[in-house]
């Protein structure tokens, strides 16, 4: 049939691929994850104490939280132009919103379904929507990252890039923050740099790159000598035995990582099984992420999130080829047992989770008759998981309820973080509104009474963030004679000739990770506000008017 | 227990990440050096870390650990993928690997296990070790200060608390756990170094035999180096049970162990403690009996390995014992080597080099007195493959060639130590006084000497009696040399006709016997080395010992003890030393008892005395462990702190605290105190933070007896005085300004030497921020004025 012949004149149709449209969607779920954060997320955890370094620098102040990776410069820059966490953030922000794009280029080395589930992964892990946010010295490190390992797998691209470019790669990694410190290890250990176009000259490139960056960082971007530093190895010593964050980040993956973790170390399994044929692009992402597991083992009892933070990346490229082959393996399965057993499976377990669930919100396990059948319905659960299994062709039928069980954890998690959920365990501790009310009504009783104010040294540290712009604050262990208000631990004496405002005010809030016992954790996810918050308090006075 | 394994775990990481660069060192070796990857690993970790500090790389803490770690690992992982031999090396010694990892594992688990029930870090120098390790751990700049004197860096060799410091980060438990794993790191890699090395020469040497006696020799060389003892063990479980006989104790200068006859006098060197307190038991049960083990030859220290881990000090002689085990290997594989060495070498392989050079310094850094022996033993090793090949002239310059620039690098290496660091030797001198008698000898070195003869005795049979005549008359310049050298160096200083007599007949043996051992070991070793066969290593270890044994019979380095126990250091060290090379030569002489061909009649009629002499040398550790460990009774607990805890909690709180709340940099003013009290300098030891003055006498000994440092310190003790005197409140903050301190810590120690110490004035000078018990902190007012625009 000829179009003239054609009785019906046909609109010509507009054709989306569905692999566009669901690029368009991840990404944006990528985005929405994010972007409330930027107005809404309290100022916490590690991103409190960066800003407290920046603020610091911007006053002049000398502070060890101050490490000057470029992003930390460039938010004392901000905080110079305005006293708000905001404009840090949308910088990190924008970083951030770069990476589907990164992840997009990535397509043609792992597939552009592996590249979607990859960016899906991230989109929903917690610790990388903190970091991918939150105004911490580490900001620009996961665009970073992903645009780095972009260059390392697009030949193509690396082709085009004029060898000096590679000057500004140093430069940018070595003003980078800690999480730059894996990568850079499995590129030196895989031996990449020698792949590249020009190789002498880029190399070169990259270490007058470093160089600079270093001797800039150095000099804290003008805001003053303070040592040869080199950023990210001091971002990354700083990780380790700091007080910054109320969790530890054992425990960061407990609450929002595990999944991810597991899912990446059976995609690095399956890599492993397959050396032979290994590209080098995935020895760089298996090394990348060894070291990145080193870091979180070493340091799986510090108070830090930047060793999940770390591993977000390259698990989520580990993940998603496994996740993959598991779907596809799933899909040719057996279903013919397994289509009932696994429901009934599943919904064995989720009755007897209802127990459990109960038990968490009572915070106390069921009496032995409840126990005894919480056992035994998992008992029955995990039978009707093993019916399934029994068989070799139907055992990868258990991707599916795996998958699901990670998806809820991820989902929980990832969505507590990004809708900055109140008593959210990440960030902790975070900087309550009452701090910002504390410095109002310092402020308004200095104004009317003159005087000074003055803060306890045991809170020299915490009130920067709160009280910036505040002019100048006295810290003194003693009360001095021309103090007006005076900020004073809640546990010694009211200061002569002082009366008591208020005698418990939060500075700090630090809400505790469920991780205490399996019951806590289980009422977490039952009630996402059950959390109990511990407190930095202080006893505010102030001098009576004569 | 979390601790014991995360400390276990680092070790063998680290030992990981350095099996690529001991492949490439030392691929000689049977086992291409796994066994030695533990120390060489953390020697090559640890240095990174402190250049690196140095350098300002590098932070405090723990992530500046691990990323040293991680630097290593890194090298570890190109020098893997540079060597092409790396995969099949891997594939061939893997199994070997595996079993040193197992022997590390279990010395590691089993000394700490040991330790546990005598965790407590107290008594002897102890404090002195704790307080270097944790000015290693929390110092905020390198060198690291010196906790026992504010402001001035640390003046010691300390190479091996900053090791103990590196793998108690790793690991990330506080310093008081990382003390005595540390200990347990030490006896664990000293064990798989040392049963590495025995192995290697014993497979070397015994070629047809050696799947029989690699084990055996290197079991053998293990239970020697780290369990032999001197063979007082029975004479002090005879006496405990009363069946003594003086003739014979006296005969072995060992009367000090008998009860006091009834009319000895107050000064007599004798037991005063009664029969019922020396045992109620199988083993003796008298407090420290086994103390009396490390005094054996008078005027001297006699320690052995053995006695340094009971005791537990984490000392430099005690924790470089694997360091100088991979010097030995090096020596040996470089023996082995079948190319010569010259600065050719070095342009060839500059990485190989300076990880040599990075060992080698690392002698001086961890126990100065290695460094000669060890590093000269290494540049002989040169000589001697060098030699194989060519004339002495060019084998010569050869070797300076090649050792010069790698003993120039290893000074440049660790210059930023050295420029710190003030020896405390004076000098060689002339040892004039009495000789040691030949029986007191046989008592502390009996064991690993006859061991190491029966290796002499085995190549006696297989070198041909003109062979040994043509070297001998050579080797004989050996003994003979430093001799001659002793009597116009006695001459000088006036005391040769002294010397000549008070040296005695027994000294005079002893000489002999050393001397005729030594000449005959080194007989054997050269004309063995001629032929580049690998006995002459083992026999050159031994005559190198009993050389060392030779020496400090006539020569001592002068030192702060001259005036009183002139040679106490120098045979102490020289002691040590000669007992590490004698275990790797009786191990060796051990299995070639066992060993098939022309010397079996004589290895068997050997080897009756042998088993009597080794048995005897280890009825000491069978007595000393229960009566260390209370027959393994009591509460255990890695945590060198628990005792502390339990017993001063207000002490134990002071630490927490001060480790919590107080700046590393910090000034902490507490009382100074005599050398060896528990209790004296505690908030340095136990913190590390910086004090005005700790233990003065050891601040002396490290920094030198002069009159300068004698006022210098002195006039800090009187600054600190001032503290703790003052009557007003302005006098008391003049003072601490003084000092440049921030607190003031009143516990114990300040009220006792303190009595008058007003509180009060404390109380309107200073913010009291810290009271528990009877203990107090305070801090110096602070007032400082924050912009927060």
């Amino acid at each position: 049939m000829t179009q003239s012949g054609s009785s019906r004149s046909t609109a010509p149709a507009i054709q989306v691929p569905l692999q566009l449209l669901l690029g368009i969607v991840v990404a944006t779920v990528f985005l929405l994850m994010r972007v409330g954060l930027v107005w809404q997320a309290p100022v916490g955890g590690e991103e409190l104490s960066s800003l407290s370094g920046a603020w610091q620098a911007t006053s002049g102040n000398h502070d060890g939280r101050f490490i000057p990776t470029l992003f930390q410069a460039l938010a004392s820059l901000l905080l110079g132009i305005r006293d708000t966490e905001v404009l840090p953030r949308i910088l990190v922000f924008a970083a951030s919103a770069s990476i589907p794009l990164a992840f997009h280029l990535l397509r043609p080395t792992f597939g552009a379904a592996a590249g979607l589930i990859a960016l899906l992964l991230l989109a929903l892990d917690g610790p990388a929507i903190y970091t991918g946010v939150a105004a911490t010295v580490s900001g620009f490190d996961l665009a970073l990252l992903a645009w780095a390992f972009v260059l390392l797998a697009r030949e193509d691209l690396r082709e085009r890039v004029p060898f000096w470019a590679y000057g500004g790669i140093g430069f940018a990694f070595a003003i980078g923050g800690a999480l730059v410190l894996p990568l850079v290890f499995a590129l030196a250990a895989t031996d990449s740099l020698p792949a590249w176009r020009n190789p002498t000259r880029a190399q070169f490139a990259l270490v007058a790159g470093a160089a600079i960056g270093i001797g800039a960082a150095s000099l804290g971007f003008g805001y003053g000598w303070d040592g040869f530093v080199v950023p990210p190895i001091a971002a990354f010593s700083s990780t380790f035995g700091g007080d910054e964050m109320g969790l530890a980040s054992g425990n960061v993956v407990i609450i929002y990582s595990w999944p991810l973790l597991i899912a990446g170390l059976l995609g690095a399994a399956l890599l492993v099984r397959d050396r032979d044929s290994l590209r080098r692009v995935e020895w760089t992402l298996l090394t990348w992420a060894a070291a990145g597991l080193a870091w979180l083992i070493a340091a799986a009892g510090e108070p830090t999130v930047m060793p999940v933070a770390a591993l977000s990346l390259p698990l989520a490229l580990l993940a998603a080829p496994a996740i993959l082959a598991g779907v596809e393996s799933a899909r040719q399965a057996d279903w013919s047992v397994a289509r009932v057993a696994i429901p009934v499976g599943a919904l064995l377990v989720v009755v007897a989770g209802a127990y459990m669930a109960d038990w968490g919100r009572m915070d106390r396990a069921g009496d032995a008759a409840d126990v005894a059948r919480v056992v035994a319905l998992l008992s029955a659960g995990i039978a009707a998981f093993a019916v399934a299994a029994v068989e070799a062709r139907s055992r990868a039928t258990l991707v599916v309820p795996a998958l699901a069980a990670g998806a809820v954890v991820l989902l929980v998690g990832g969505f507590g973080v990004g809708l900055s959920s109140v008593n959210e365990p990440l960030p902790s501790p975070v900087s309550p509104e009452s701090a910002r009310v504390l410095r109002a009504l310092a402020l308004e009783t200095q104004g009317a009474r003159g005087g000074e104010i003055v803060v306890h040294p045991q809170f020299g540290d915490e009130i920067v963030w709160p009280f910036r712009d505040s002019g100048d604050i006295i810290i003194a262990s003693r009360v001095p004679a021309e103090a007006s208000v005076v900020l004073w631990p809640i546990d010694t004496a009211q200061p002569d000739g002082f009366v008591l405002v208020e005698g418990d005010w939060s500075l700090l809030d630090w809400p505790a990770a469920p991780t205490a016992d399996w019951l806590q954790y289980i009422r977490w996810y039952v009630d996402r506000n059950a959390l109990s918050a511990s407190h930095t308090r202080l006893a505010v006075y102030i001098r009576p008017e004569q | 227990m979390i601790g014991v394994l995360a400390f276990w775990i680092g070790a063998l990481v680290i030992a990981a990440a350095a099996l690529p660069i001991a492949f490439v060192l030392l691929r000689r070796f049977p086992d291409a050096g796994a066994g030695l990857t533990p120390v060489l690993g953390l020697v090559l970790s640890s240095y990174t870390y402190f250049i690196l500090r140095t350098l300002h790389v590098l932070e405090s803490g723990r992530g500046g650990s691990l990323l040293a770690v991680s630097l290593l690992a890194l090298v570890g992982v190109v020098v893997a993928r540079a060597d092409r031999r790396f995969t099949a090396t891997l594939q061939r010694i893997g199994p070997q690997a595996v079993l040193y990892a197992g022997i590390f594992t279990i010395a590691f688990f089993s000394y700490a296990a040991f330790r546990s029930y005598q965790s407590s870090i107290g008594g002897t120098e102890q404090p002195m070790d704790l307080m270097y390790l944790n000015a290693m751990l929390v110092s905020p700049e390198y060198p690291p200060h010196d906790p026992w004197l504010a402001g001035e860096p640390a003046s010691y060799y300390y190479f091996g608390y900053l090791q103990a410091a590196m793998l108690t980060n790793v690991a990330g438990v506080p310093a008081s756990v990382g003390y005595n794993l540390g200990l347990a790191a030490v006896f664990a890699s000293s064990a798989a170094a040392v049963a590495s090395v025995a192995a290697a020469v014993a497979r070397w040497i015994f070629r047809t035999d050696r799947r029989r006696l690699v084990p055996v020799a290197a079991s053998a060389a293990i239970v020697l180096l780290l369990f032999a003892s001197s063979l007082i063990g029975i004479f002090e479980w005879s006496a405990a049970h009363e069946t003594t006989s003086r003739p014979l104790y006296e005969a072995f200068g060992v009367e000090n162990i008998l009860p006091c006859e009834p009319d000895a006098g107050s000064e007599a060197d004798c037991y005063r403690g009664g029969a019922v307190n020396r045992t109620n038991s199988w083993y003796p049960t008298e407090f420290w009996f086994w103390w009396r083990g490390s005094r054996v030859i008078d005027g001297t220290i006699t320690e052995f390995p053995f006695f340094s881990f009971l005791l537990g000090d984490l000392h430099p002689h005690l924790t470089s014992i694997p360091l100088v085990l991979l010097a030995l290997a090096l020596a040996a594989s470089t023996f082995r080597s079948r190319k010569p060495r010259s600065f050719a070498t070095i342009r060839g392989q500059p990485f190989s080099c300076l990880a040599i050079a990075i060992v080698l310094g690392a002698l001086a850094f961890q126990n100065a007195w290695d460094v000669i022996t060890f590093a000269g033993l290494f540049v002989v090793a040169v000589m001697a493959v060098n030699l194989r090949r060519a004339p002495v002239t060019k084998a010569a310059v050869s070797t300076i060639g090649y050792t010069g620039p790698i003993l120039l690098t290893a000074i440049v290496a660790y210059l930023p130590w050295l420029l710190d660091f003030h020896t405390a030797a004076g000098g060689l001198y002339p040892y004039v006084g009495t000789g040691t008698p030949p029986l007191e000898g046989f008592l502390q070195f009996g064991a690993p000497i006859t061991a190491s003869l029966a290796l002499l005795a085995w190549v006696a049979r297989r070198v041909p009696p003109g062979d040994w005549l043509r070297v001998a008359p050579f080797a004989l310049w050996v003994p003979v040399l430093p001799l001659l050298l002793w009597a116009p160096l006695a001459a000088y200083h006036g005391e040769l006709g002294n010397g000549l007599g008070a040296r005695g007949a027994g000294g005079w043996i002893t000489l002999a016997l050393l001397g005729a051992i030594t000449w005959a070991n080194l007989t054997a070793a050269a004309t063995l080395a001629a032929r580049g066969r690998a006995a002459a290593i083992a026999l050159a270890f031994a005559g190198l010992a009993t050389l060392l044994l030779y020496g400090a019979e006539l020569f001592l380095v002068r030192d702060v003890f001259y005036g009183s126990v002139p040679r106490l250091n120098t045979v102490f060290k020289l002691g040590y030393q000669a007992w590490i090379l004698l275990a790797i030569a009786g191990g060796v002489g051990l299995a070639s008892l066992l060993a098939r061909g022309p010397s079996r009649m004589v290895g068997r009629l050997l080897a009756v005395p042998m088993a009597a002499i080794l048995f005897l040398a280890l009825i000491y550790p069978l007595l000393a462990v229960p009566n260390r460990t209370g027959a393994f009774s009591g509460e255990s607990s890695t945590d060198g702190f628990a005792a502390l805890a339990r017993n001063n909690p207000a002490e134990y709180a002071l630490v927490l605290w001060l480790d919590r709340e107080v700046p590393a940099s910090a000034i902490v003013v507490e009382a100074p105190s005599d050398s060896y009290s528990s209790n004296g300098g505690r908030v340095g030891s136990r913190t590390g933070r910086q004090t005005p003055i700790g233990w003065y006498f050891h601040e002396i000994q490290w920094r030198g007896s002069t009159d300068a440092n004698h006022a210098r310190l002195r006039a800090i003790q009187e600054k600190v005085d001032r503290v703790y005197n003052a009557t007003t409140p302005d006098d008391l903050l003049a003072a601490v300004n003084d000092l440049d301190a921030s607190y003031v810590v009143v516990g114990s120690p300040e009220r006792s030497r303190y009595p008058s110490t007003s509180m009060t004035t404390m109380d309107q000078a200073l913010d009291l921020v810290f009271e528990v018990g009877d203990v107090r902190v305070y801090a110096v007012p602070v007032r400082a004025v924050m912009s927060t625009s």
